[in-house]
């Protein structure tokens, strides 16, 4: 090994992801010097960073979960990328070989600044993990003493004073807004913070919100949970988990809005939001934009009309035998019959997450075709934005708490 | 397939005609044919037929006339020849064809006879398949609307699952990438010195794969790596980033 050139020795470590690196500098001098120089960290993020962002895509299924990256305009990443990025967190620790029980299966809950935060068992979770796909680096936070209520949670980070490195996380777990307004009900919380250590429990009071919804929550990178209104329709709540505020916001208003389904909200690398939604015949795209008389407003980025989408896109409706089914498969109403639905929004390209007749495809608004991505057969589909950023990331360490005195 | 073929190696991918197979051209190489069937001799490994058929010259389907085998010459003289479809993997033998510099013997410095023929075999098997442009598209996979949905052309794949190895390339691959570290890293660096970019991918991930999961002492062990730490600096090394050295 040591009669290998440098240049080769980079490009064999450029496919090692960071906690191999580490072992392979304590190995010998000389590799310590070719991984810390700049050079080679330079090589690393620029081969891997163009790959680095998309969304997770988290499937339910009833016989075991199942989550995939996809990145939207490469779906095949290099050799190195794929050698490195464990999009399937198989680093994690998992339960010893039984049957495959959902309690025992990695849940990710929620990715920000370049983290995931994941949770062992899908409801009445008790460990939580915060892990780094690119480097595999894992902590565990301390084990709940009871399974929180919550199903959502989110992670958001503070950066140090001089931006590169991460200060501190926060992981908040939030119980659904239908539960915030009820008798005796509030935004129930449970907080955990590396600074501290420690899990607290808040209860917030909402202001009083006349929204109704069902739907599972967008998850920002901000720290910010985005839940679609389904009665009244054009309504947003948005619930930031770093200042712990709710806020209600417009949506576009639909032409035909039967059902309120078939939309969805995503933030952008970099802050900004957008909104997707199939209205009718039209395919729409939209960007919030700060400012006008409300404080905000819905700009208007892309419209297609749905009929073109498919003739763009003949394989999308190759099941469907006659061309006067086409038009009413595209419109129907209810979820699951309908031929494009819309999953969900990629964090820095211009693409939006559709799903084509069972398919998950990455719709390019530039273009305005559609590339296949994998096979999407499932009940329900949860989409998580991912972006690493192109240097590595390191998760500060907990805190450890004070020992509890021992109460004989 | 389609007789307008770019001499480039670009699309469409190499089609054998039957017909061009049949014959045999008689120029040159046959200087090579005297000197492949010694080295042939002197190997240990059997070889797929494909490589022994170098011995005549490959004929090509390029409408151009049919063009000898390159003769590359290693380090040790002897002398190894390979068809002008599987030189197209190398990118350095590939700007030779192009520049029509690639008649003669054409020189391997630092590349044992033995090393070469594991990479010429390795670029025979994949030379049919291999299209230069493939990268290319990857990178860019989103063509500017309206599209000419020629098959070959178009990157919108069908909405269904398509085997991503239809070849069956990736066991061949596991089988022929699993040598001893030596020759490992001796093929390495020949398809580094070649500028064969799918070989140096199988063989750095290779190695980068026998690196994972490893400890430090495993990893040294495996890969003859001299450990010229202290002591103090290798357990300073290993509390800095305790979390990488646990399991």
């Amino acid at each position: 090994m040591d009669r290998l050139c440098d240049n080769i020795v980079e490009e064999i470590l450029c496919r090692l992801p960071a906690k191999y690196l580490h072992r392979v500098r304590a190995t010998a001098r000389r590799y310590n010097l070719i991984i810390l120089s700049p050079e080679f960290g330079a090589r690393y993020w620029e081969s891997h960073a163009p790959y680095l962002s998309g969304v997770f895509l988290q499937s339910n299924r009833p016989w075991g979960q199942h989550s995939r990256f996809l990145a939207g305009p490469s779906d095949r990443p290099s050799t190195a990328t794929r050698s490195v990025f464990a999009s399937d967190l198989a680093f994690l620790p998992r339960l010893p070989a039984g049957p495959p029980a959902r309690d025992g299966e990695i849940f990710i809950m929620h990715a920000a600044a370049g983290l995931l935060l994941c949770s062992r068992g899908e409801y009445k979770a008790v460990q939580y993990y915060v892990c780094n796909p690119v480097s595999w680096q894992w902590v565990a936070l301390p084990e709940l003493p009871r399974p929180p209520t919550h199903l959502s949670g989110l992670l958001s980070v503070t950066n140090n004073r001089d931006g590169s490195s991460i200060k501190c996380f926060q992981v908040a777990l939030f119980n659904h807004p239908s539960g915030w307004n009820q008798n005796n009900g509030c935004l129930d919380l449970k907080v955990f913070s590396s600074a501290t250590g420690r899990w607290a429990a808040k209860s917030i009071r909402s202001p009083t919100i006349d929204v109704v919804t069902h739907a599972p929550p967008f998850l920002g990178q901000s720290g910010t949970a985005y839940w679609i209104g389904y009665s009244p329709m054009d309504k947003l709540i948005a619930y930031n988990s770093l200042n712990h505020t709710i806020q209600v916001l417009p949506l576009p208003s639909r032409v035909r809005d039967t059902t309120a389904l078939n939309r969805c909200v995503g933030e952008r690398q970099g802050g900004g939001l957008r909104y997707a939604h199939f209205d009718f015949s039209m395919f729409q795209v939209w960007d919030l934009q700060f400012g006008g008389v409300n404080g905000v407003w819905w700009k208007l980025v892309h419209q297609v009309g749905v009929m073109e989408l498919a003739e763009r896109n003949p394989e999308a409706t190759a099941l469907v035998t006659k061309p006067e089914y086409v038009e009413w498969r595209v419109n129907a109403n209810s979820p699951g019959s309908s031929l494009f639905s819309v999953l969900g929004v990629h964090p820095t390209a211009d693409i939006i997450f559709l799903d084509v007749n069972g398919n998950v495809g990455a719709y390019s608004i530039e273009h305005g075709t559609i590339r296949y991505q994998c096979p999407n057969q499932y009940f329900r589909s949860d989409v998580f934005p991912y972006v690493h950023p192109a240097h590595p990331v390191e998760i500060p360490a907990i805190t450890k708490a004070p020992l509890e005195l021992n109460r004989s | 397939m389609d007789s307008t073929a770019d001499p480039k190696g670009k699309r469409p991918l190499y089609q054998e005609d039957g017909l061009a197979y049949a014959r045999a051209a008689a120029a040159a190489a046959s200087a090579t044919a005297a000197a492949a069937p010694d080295e042939e001799e002197a190997k240990p490994k059997p070889k797929p037929s494909s490589s022994s058929e170098e011995a005549k010259p490959e004929p090509e389907a390029e409408d151009q006339a049919e063009m000898p085998p390159l003769v590359l010459v290693a380090e040790d003289g002897v002398e190894v020849s390979i068809s002008r479809r599987a030189a197209r993997m190398s990118h350095m033998l590939r700007l030779l064809m192009e520049d029509s510099c690639a008649d003669g013997p054409i020189p391997a410095p630092n590349v044992h006879s033995d090393i070469l023929d594991l990479v010429v075999q390795y670029c025979e098997k994949h030379g049919p398949y291999y299209d230069p442009e493939a990268s290319e598209r990857a990178r860019n996979p989103f063509p500017p609307f309206p599209v000419e949905l020629t098959p070959t052309v178009s990157s919108i794949k069908p909405v269904t699952y398509v085997d991503p190895d239809p070849h069956g390339l990736k066991d061949w691959d596991k089988d022929f990438i699993s040598l001893d570290n030596s020759t490992l890293f001796e093929v390495i660096l020949a398809a580094n010195y070649l500028n064969i970019e799918d070989l140096l991918d199988l063989g750095t991930t290779t190695v980068a794969d026998m690196m994972r999961g490893k400890k430090p002492e495993e990893i040294r062990e495996i890969f003859e790596i001299e450990n010229d730490y202290t002591p103090e600096q290798e357990a300073e090394l290993r509390k800095e980033n305790a979390w990488a050295f646990e399991d």
